[in-house]
């Protein structure tokens, strides 16, 4: 791609790409348009999303949705206490072949996928969440010694539910970090639950088309997304952003310099610029704006900001403080 | 502009400081350099300012984005203007979006064009300036009105000071005196103190009593002077030391006016008494002073320097050495009262007219400080035969041969009630006009209608001019005063005089 016309075009696809994964999802979401747009920005910057909300709300059918518009493969597992990290990753196992051979093969567990919903993520032990690890950073597992290479795309759709915390263990902060979005998903209004219960009462469930038809077209987007430009003034303006979360920098918020205990960290700021790329080329722009950052900003740092023991007494969380940086970014 | 407005309000409020300085007498500062100085110090500190302030490009670039809602193609176009667009596709494209972009748009309405915000603020300033330059301004000319007003109230006394000044420094002259000499130096000095003190009316007032306090003093210390015998006084010593044989040498020089003999002779007899011991002498000698002390007591009253002398004997009676001391004490006396060389004639005839211009200046200072008559011409040039003294005869029993009965012509008082009509408090016993002031140098004295028993005259001294002896006849009154109210009381004053003796005592009342 060296002619200017040819990446007009390749951005018009993207656009389009996108529009129209967003409408066969919305087939099967009702709302959610943020939630939505989310998960898509984080798909394309190759990224994996946490979802947090409560029971019922469409976690595991917008998951599946979404692997069934881009034509990926789909696994799913449900987190719970007794799972292990083989049950995840996969395991060496004992084969015998037509000759009465014996040897190890290696059992690929659900983590080979190209979308991996873990549900309810916090409810297995802190062991089993950290055989994520690996597979999330470094798209790939090591079992007895061996590297078995993950396919990309590689996309994880973690959920966690906020209010049954009897029994969970919290995400740790090295493994919070490794998720591109945290994305909150609210409760639907009225006149949405309406609409949900007419499509999944009433009628058959609409089928999905396939958007997408290979693994390397999702690539090709993405390789297209890290070419947006990004001026430098622009690029300050996101690490200002990040920096205005570290409560010991002298450009932190007063929020920040009261209630946090660890501001985000480099992630963040690479997770806004990505971002920020998408939200650019969404807006038929080629260049990324300080908006394009800014709009990034909650999903992208709230779950890479540590509340301190005052904070969470005062019920502050890090939604206030991004809220109060961008408030004065914004004055 | 900013800059501009900023150091303006800055340079305002040093200039509202200078000018409350002003205000209150710190200083006096030269409005027309300091304003012009102020407004090129303005101007070319805000250039400056403006200059090595002046925003980049990029902070440009980024206040019109924010401005103008570009969504950053101001930056990022400035990002990618001279770079490798070409090699990257998507750079180039946004190259080309922005500038399209940008060119379609009108940016006027961004560019906020206008006085900032900080240039209203400057009318605070300006204000404070013009009230406290109107405050100055008004300060002056009441000032100057107060000065004008100081230098008439004492433009009288200067001018009196100044004649006295001259009058003592002729008189000096005539007399070689070194006193009177300083006497007007010192009047000059002190009517300079006044016209430079006289800032207000009340300032002057006090600044010429001060001024005249001090040169009353002064010539109070000069004429009490070192303690003296009179000639009269020291004729009579001698003729009693020289009943005595030991003292009879002394005694002979003193009658010759050879003091300073005199007191080597009284100086070798204390040796002699010393050297001898002889206590039969001694108690001879101290006899024979104290006998003539005495006898000078019986016959008239001692001057201060003798009867400083009987203090002293009376005190070392019986002492071991009081005779020497005596002696020596005599001594000195008589060393005093010799004639200084340069002094003409016998000792106190020369000071004469010192002792004679001191009163005079006395009298003058006391009736300018008490508000009395002012100088009007040359003292010394009275009509009275050049004496330089003025003296105001007060209740004066019998006419002077010569002079004008200034009752004359004046309505006299019958005592018979009815005959006089009360036409009020008036400026003279006789409810008429109060008498002219007497002429230079000339004798005054007022008389009234002689009655039946004693009278008594006195002459009240004034100075040499046309002035009134107020200060003198202050004293008087209030010597008298007293006993004059418990005669009125005493004696069976018919009804109808009554008024009449009040509103005489009234008119003679001094004022206050």
């Amino acid at each position: 791609m060296t002619d200017p016309s040819d990446a007009a075009s390749e951005v018009k696809d993207f656009c389009e790409t996108f529009e129209r994964i967003r409408a066969e999802m919305g087939k099967m979401m009702v709302g959610q348009r943020e939630i939505v747009d989310g998960v898509l920005v984080a798909f394309f910057a190759g990224g994996h999303v946490l979802l947090e909300g409560v029971p019922g709300l469409g976690k595991t059918m917008l998951v599946r949705t979404l692997s069934e518009a881009v034509n990926l493969r789909f696994s799913r597992v449900q987190f719970t206490p007794d799972l292990m990290p083989s049950d995840i990753v996969g395991t060496n196992m004992i084969v015998e072949d037509e000759h009465g051979r014996k040897s190890f093969q290696f059992q690929r567990g659900p983590v080979f996928a190209n979308i991996l919903l873990a549900d309810e993520i916090n409810r297995a032990t802190p062991k089993t969440q950290s055989a994520l690890l690996e597979a999330m950073q470094e798209h790939h597992v090591t079992v007895g010694g061996t590297q078995h290479q993950i396919e990309q795309p590689f996309l994880v759709l973690a959920t966690q539910n906020p209010l049954e915390m009897e029994g969970t263990y919290p995400l740790p902060e090295a493994q919070l970090d490794r998720f591109f979005f945290k994305l909150l998903v609210r409760y639907p209004s009225s006149d949405e639950l309406q609409m949900i219960l007419d499509r999944t009462t009433a009628s058959d469930v609409p089928a999905i088309v396939n958007v997408l038809h290979s693994a390397e077209e999702v690539l090709r987007l993405r390789q297209l997304v890290r070419q947006v430009p990004l001026a430098r003034e622009v690029q300050a303006h996101a690490v200002h952003l990040v920096m205005s979360t570290h409560p010991e920098n002298k450009e932190a918020s007063p929020l920040a310099k009261r209630f946090v205990r660890y501001g985000a960290s480099p992630r963040g700021a690479q997770a806004l610029i990505l971002a920020g790329k998408i939200y650019a080329l969404l807006d038929g722009r080629y260049h990324v704006s300080r908006v394009d950052i800014e709009k990034a900003a909650p999903a992208a740092l709230r779950h890479r900001i540590l509340m301190n023991f005052e904070g969470e007494a005062e019920g502050k969380t890090s939604d206030h403080v991004l809220a109060e940086i961008l408030q004065n970014r914004a004055g | 502009m900013v800059q501009l407005a900023r150091i303006g309000l800055m340079v305002g409020g040093g200039l509202v400081a200078l000018a409350a300085a002003e205000r209150w007498e710190a200083f006096q500062v030269p409005w027309t350099v300091v304003a012009g100085a102020a407004v090129m110090l303005v101007f070319l500190a805000a250039t400056l300012l403006a200059f090595a302030r002046r925003p980049e490009l990029a902070e440009v670039a980024g206040a019109l984005d924010q401005r103008g809602g570009t969504h950053d193609r101001w930056t990022t176009f400035l990002s990618f203007g001279g770079g490798s667009a070409g090699e990257m596709p998507l750079h180039a494209l946004a190259q080309q979006e922005c500038v399209a972009y940008l060119c379609a748009r009108d940016f006027r309405p961004v560019l906020r064009w206008g006085l900032p915000r900080e240039f209203p603020w400057l009318a605070v300033p300006a204000l404070a300036l013009a009230l406290l330059l109107w405050d100055i301004q008004v300060t002056r000319l009441r000032l100057a009105e107060e000065r004008a007003e100081g230098l008439e109230g004492v433009a009288e006394t200067v001018d009196g000071l100044q004649a006295l000044a001259e009058q003592a420094e002729r008189a000096s002259k005539d007399a070689d005196s070194e006193e009177l000499k300083r006497i007007a130096e010192a009047l000059r000095k002190s009517a300079e103190a006044m016209k430079a003190s006289a800032a207000n009316r009340d300032e002057a007032e006090k600044s010429t009593m001060r001024q005249l306090s001090a040169l009353e003093q002064m010539v109070k210390s000069l004429q009490q002077g070192p303690a003296r015998a009179t000639p009269e006084e020291l004729k009579a010593l001698a003729g009693a030391l020289k009943e005595k044989p030991e003292t009879e040498g002394a005694a002979d020089a003193m009658q010759r006016g050879d003091l300073a003999k005199a007191a080597e002779e009284l100086d070798a007899l204390a040796a002699m008494l010393k050297e001898k011991g002889d206590a039969l002498t001694e108690e001879q000698v101290e006899k024979a002073i104290q006998e003539a002390l005495e006898r000078l007591a019986e016959q008239r009253q001692l001057s201060e320097a003798l009867q400083q002398l009987v203090q002293q004997m009376a005190e070392t009676n019986g002492q071991q050495g009081a005779t020497n001391e005596t002696l020596q004490k005599l001594a000195q006396l008589l060393r005093q009262m010799q004639p200084q060389p340069g002094q003409q004639g016998p000792a106190g005839k020369g000071q004469q007219p010192t002792e004679e211009m001191l009163k005079n200046l006395l009298a003058a200072l006391q009736n300018m400080k008490n508000g009395g008559g002012q100088q009007q011409g040359d003292p010394s040039q009275d009509s009275s035969g050049g004496s330089g003294k003025v003296a105001i005869q007060s209740f004066s029993g019998q006419p002077q041969p010569g002079e004008g009965d200034p009752m004359a012509g004046a309505q006299i008082p019958t005592g018979r009630p009815g005959t006089e009509r009360d036409s009020g408090t008036t400026a003279s016993a006789t409810g008429t006009q109060a008498s002219e002031p007497a002429e230079k140098g000339a004798d005054l004295a007022l008389r009234g209608q002689l009655g039946e028993g004693e009278s008594l005259s006195q002459f009240t001294p004034a100075a040499a001019d046309s002035s009134q002896a107020r200060q003198r006849y202050r004293e008087l009154y209030e010597a008298m005063a007293p006993a004059a109210q418990a005669a009125v009381l005493q004696e069976e004053i018919p009804l109808g005089s009554r008024f009449f003796i009040k509103r005489y005592f009234e008119a003679i009342r001094p004022p206050q």
